[in-house]
């Protein structure tokens, strides 16, 4: 038998009442279910069903307790103990260990706390674990340190939805490298080349960075 | 760490190998992972391990985490693909992931009789006879409160599929009930 347009209607608002009641329709969806049983009494005895099950599942779930101590124990310990062996003596730390305990340092108010910064740090991140990003001696290198001040920089910001890859993927493209951030603003110093440009190589260098609207906010020639 | 730290930045500060933020971030999702994980694969100590394990790709993967879902659904995505190991592990040569799904597990299930537990008892009982499939759609709707848009990001499915899912996975709930002898009245 072939279904009127009114049972279609009353099935599609019937598949959505267990997400009514948890809340997690979108405006729109609330307001055509609340309609529906506004004027169906059938249809707010199922939702009735409905509220039931919700009550119980989540008394089911909350009858399984939580994890032991012991777990939680068991799985701080393996993360110490993996943290650990990044903690070697400095003279054998490599440039990645020492890069992460850089940016592990960060306080958080060096961090921003928005979700613009929690994703330029896992940018950040990304870079550093990404050796190409890494200036050619294979060593990282704060703003402060000499060699930092060798070459061209520009000072940019990427886009809050850009990947790590796909900033090392342009950063080594261009053959550049990020060499400290984030700053205020969430911007990075990158070392757009090893060479001293003259003003207008670099402003070209800076340009063909944020030509990557998607992946480059902003960039800007950096002293 | 101040409860109102967006899961989003406690992933980043994971990613920059801060402990006390991961310390945060398992406090305040611990329960409800490991839950899940127990609807799924019913033993304590399984759930208990597979949910450590979750956590632990947390702290080693946090780098990769690209916000396109909510940390709480990330989480459940993992712990349901850890679960799903363990399926594949232990039945190696029979696992049948298709199969598997539509199977209504009864084992180690006891008998349901409504003279001997309360209705809300009942129900609970009836929710662990369900099909794995079946208990996954419930406890993500109803418990962990999931969007349609979520859940059929995290089983892979469309959205239709996820409503589809729900309502027979409801309407077998309903069955399971009345043989158990508790007509709600619906199907």
């Amino acid at each position: 038998m072939a279904m009127s347009a009114r049972d279609e209607k009353m099935d599609e608002i019937e598949l959505l009442l267990p997400w009514r009641a948890t809340g997690a329709l979108n405006a729109e969806e609330t307001r055509r279910v609340d309609a529906a049983l506004a004027a169906d009494a059938e249809l707010r005895r199922k939702y009735d069903l409905v509220q039931e099950e919700m009550a119980e599942s989540v008394l089911a779930a909350e009858e399984f307790g939580a994890p032991s101590l012991r777990a939680r124990d068991r799985l701080f310990a393996a993360i110490e103990a993996e943290a650990g062996l990044r903690r070697a003596p400095a003279a054998a730390r490599s440039w990645r260990v020492r890069a992460l305990d850089f940016f592990g340092s960060l306080t958080p108010g060096a961090i921003a706390w928005s979700a613009a910064a929690a994703a330029l740090v896992i940018v950040l991140q990304g870079a550093v674990l990404t050796r190409s990003l890494v200036t050619p001696g294979g060593t990282f290198h704060t703003a402060s340190a000499p060699e930092s001040r060798e070459g061209s920089f520009a000072l940019v910001a990427f886009a809050s939805d850009a990947t790590a890859q796909q900033i090392a993927d342009l950063l080594a493209a261009q053959g550049a490298s990020i060499v400290d951030g984030p700053k205020p603003g969430g911007l990075y110093r990158v070392r757009v080349s090893s060479k001293r440009l003259d003003a207008d190589a670099l402003k070209a260098a800076v340009a063909k960075l944020a030509s990557r609207r998607e992946i480059v906010r902003m960039a800007v020639a950096s002293e | 760490m101040n409860d109102t730290v967006p899961d989003e930045v406690l992933i980043a500060r994971i990613a920059a190998r801060d402990q006390t933020a991961m310390k945060a971030l398992y406090l305040r999702h611990q329960t409800r992972t490991y839950r899940f994980l127990r609807r799924l694969v019913k033993s304590a100590e399984l759930a208990e391990d597979l949910a450590g394990d979750v956590f632990l790709d947390v702290w080693r993967q946090a780098g990769q985490y690209e916000a396109r879902s909510s940390v709480s659904t990330w989480l459940l995505s993992i712990a349901r693909f850890k679960a799903l190991s363990s399926f594949r592990r232990k039945a190696p040569e029979t696992f049948d992931p298709e199969t598997a799904e539509e199977i209504a597990d009864e084992s180690d299930t006891p008998e349901i009789s409504l003279q001997k537990v309360s209705k809300a008892k009942a129900m609970r009982l009836c929710i662990e006879r369900l099909s794995r499939e079946h208990r996954e759609v419930i406890d993500l709707v109803y418990y962990h409160e999931k969007k349609i848009e979520e859940i059929s990001v995290m089983l892979g499915v469309p959205e239709n599929t996820v409503k589809t899912r729900m309502f027979y996975a409801r309407k077998r709930l309903s069955e399971i009930l009345r043989e158990a002898g508790l007509d709600r009245g619906w199907p």
